[in-house]
């Protein structure tokens, strides 16, 4: 399926990172990882608690830099941008959903996808109707108005995948989405999500403890000692 | 609409309620401070614009006298600037402290002459109906009209006797003469409503304190009284170049310098105490805004990872403390002219209307609105509620996005 003369949506090339310890010392997270998500792919990263699974996604996502390495963001090196370009394009080529559905209490289910549209400076009637199209889509059309508050984490979830999806990102990074799901929430959750990705050829980087979940992915990379194994 | 503008209004107005407690409580503490503020100094203004009124009205627009000494030959003077456009009467005062005795109980009131042939009058007792329980044309020169206060201390009534005895009974003493007084009947009482005057000044006849002062036809000072809506202070600075220095010339305005100065001193003072208020409040919202910001980090991580920039986010913060400031203004200019319109009925219920007229001589509490108190108050709280917001604002586009999300 990986055909090698086209070139990844998202790449990384021998990433290293390194923390300082509290004590001084420092300890090497990745020592040269690469990796390369093909566009329209589904792309599983497991790996032990620890392994620098979250460290590789913020340096893939541009929010850390790495000690050394390059990542590219549809062929294009991110470290050429500023620190605002880079922002104003992550918002058009990247989506996000985290473990903690980080959606804002004060806005309703549609304002809340709707956000990521005037985030990227795209707001209008078609937006708004994008929006409910997505809600829809992610089984939650019957809770548009509701606040977060008035939401399961199931449902919490769904709307960070169709906030995640609203502007047409190349691909969706996702840290863990079903670790504050119980088992049967977070597979009929993900069972949405593979699918909505698939039929919109949305790539996607899951990062993820479940072995089903990483097996239903195009491909499933391990990360461990600081490198990537296949 | 922008959207940092659009979270810092959802934040305060969350979608599907009227508004956060955040926002109402900061909102209502802004508009508490603006109403002591501007109440205060709205207050402040009335009273001091009713004192004002009084010196003037017991003061004369602008006093000319010789350094002290007495002055004669006026009449050259007197038609000079009886014929000066603006200037409404000219009258030869004469004014001094007597012992006056009622009963055998000394007192010693200032008095004050009154031009009974002439009429000439720079104090407005005929207009303002300064003479109660009398009238001003009854007073000759065997009687005295005794302000109402000094009158009431003493337990005088219209109809009795006092007797006067002028500084110069030390010269008929110094001759071995028997120092005779001067009876004099009352006719009516002085009812400036202004306590100082009422409390200590009685009113005698031009010819009967001359004579009780060795005046012969002299005065102590010509006092003028100008058309309404003259400037006392610039037509005091001409008469003074016409004068050449021979006379001092002074307005009710220098001549109660020291009291006016301390009446805007308090409101100084005043307002300097009633800003802590408005401080507290802002510090209020700065802890809030501040604790928001530490509550909502991952959110706000999210928001980077969204391609939100640090200034948008900061001006989310900022923008929050800016609108608190505006709303909590227009609120309480709002309670300020909402409460003291219904003023009368407020003090009545809390210090009686006896109080109010008792001590302050006034029927209804004065109120004096002035723009410039308004915009400076708005405008201090403004700045400061934009200032509470930029503490937060600084902290949260801060944040790394990698460290927000991986905040607990
Ligand atoms: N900011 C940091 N400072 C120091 N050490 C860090 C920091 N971020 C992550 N680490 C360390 O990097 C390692 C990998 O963390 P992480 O990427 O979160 O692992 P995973 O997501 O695979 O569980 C951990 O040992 C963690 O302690
Ligand atoms: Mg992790």
């Amino acid at each position: 399926m990986n055909n090698p003369t086209q070139p990844g949506i998202l790449c990384a090339k021998s990433i290293k990172k390194s923390f300082r310890s509290p004590d001084g010392g420092s300890v090497e997270v990745l020592g040269g990882v690469d990796l390369e998500v093909p566009s329209g792919h589904s792309v599983s990263l497991v790996g032990e608690s620890g392994a620098g699974k979250t460290t590789l996604l913020n340096i893939l996502a541009g929010f850390e830099l790495p000690d050394d390495g390059s990542v590219l963001w549809d062929g294009v090196r991110i470290d050429k941008f500023s620190n605002s370009q880079q922002a104003r394009r992550r918002a058009g080529f990247m989506g996000f959903v985290f473990q903690n559905y980080c959606l804002v209490p004060e806005l309703n289910a549609v304002e809340n996808v709707e956000l990521a549209a005037r985030i990227a400076g795209k707001f209008g009637k078609s937006a708004r109707e994008r929006a409910r199209e997505l809600l829809d889509a992610v089984g939650l059309g019957g809770r548009m108005k509701h606040l977060p508050s008035q939401l399961s984490g199931g449902e919490k979830q769904r709307v960070a995948i169709a906030r995640a999806i609203m502007n047409s990102p190349r691909i969706v990074l996702s840290d863990e989405p079903t670790g504050n799901l119980d088992e049967k929430t977070g597979e009929s959750v993900m069972n949405m999500f593979f699918k909505l990705c698939s039929e919109r050829e949305v790539a996607l980087l899951l990062i993820t403890h479940n072995p089903d979940f990483a097996a239903r992915c195009d491909s499933t990379l391990h990360l461990s000692a600081g490198k990537i194994s296949k | 609409m922008k959207w940092w503008l659009y979270i810092a209004f959802k934040q305060l107005f969350p979608s599907g309620k009227f508004a956060s407690f955040f926002a109402l409580v900061s909102i209502l503490g802004v508009a508490l401070g603006i109403l002591g503020l501007y109440g205060t100094q709205s207050v402040m203004n009335g009273f001091h614009a009713q004192i004002g009124k009084k010196l003037r009205d017991t003061t004369g627009d602008i006093i000319i006298r010789d350094y002290g000494r007495p002055m004669y030959n006026l009449d050259g003077l007197r038609s000079k600037l009886k014929s000066v456009d603006g200037i409404k009467s000219v009258e030869l005062m004469a004014s001094g402290p007597v012992m006056m005795l009622v009963r055998n109980v000394p007192s010693f009131p200032l008095l004050r002459s009154f031009d009974t042939l002439s009429g000439e009058c720079a104090i407005p007792i005929r207009e303002n109906n300064f003479v109660k329980m009398g009238d001003i044309d009854m007073l000759d020169d065997d009687s005295i009209i005794i302000g109402q206060r000094l009158a009431a201390n003493l337990g005088i009534s219209v109809g009795d006797k006092v007797e006067v005895f002028s500084p110069t009974v030390l010269d008929r003493i110094k001759k071995d003469e028997v120092p005779m007084p001067v009876r004099l009947d009352v006719v009516g009482f002085l009812a400036t409503d202004y306590s100082e005057a009422d409390s200590s000044v009685a009113l005698v006849s031009l010819r009967r304190m001359r004579e009780l002062y060795n005046l012969g036809e002299g005065a102590h000072s010509v006092i003028l009284r100008l058309e309404d809506g003259l400037d006392p202070t610039s037509f005091a600075d001409k008469i003074r170049k016409d004068l050449k220095a021979k006379y001092s010339v002074s307005t009710w305005l220098t001549s109660n310098e020291g009291f006016l100065r301390v009446i805007k001193m308090e409101k100084v003072m005043m307002s300097l105490i009633i800003v802590l208020i408005i401080i507290v409040a802002s510090f209020s919202i700065c802890i809030s805004l501040y604790t928001s910001v530490l509550r909502k980090t991952r959110e706000i991580g999210l928001l980077g990872a969204m391609g939100a920039r640090p200034g948008q986010i900061a001006l989310m913060y900022c923008v929050q403390g800016f609108f608190i400031g505006v709303a909590g203004s227009l609120t309480g200019l709002a309670l300020t002219w909402l409460i003291l319109y219904f003023r009368e009925p407020i003090v009545e219920l809390v210090v009686g209307r006896e109080a109010l007229i008792e001590f302050y001589h006034f029927a209804r509490l004065p109120v004096k609105y002035e723009l410039g108190d308004a915009v400076s108050a708005c405008g201090f709280a403004i700045a400061l509620c934009t200032l509470a917001g930029l503490l937060p604002a600084l902290r949260a586009a801060k944040l790394k996005i990698s460290e927000a999300m991986r905040n607990e």
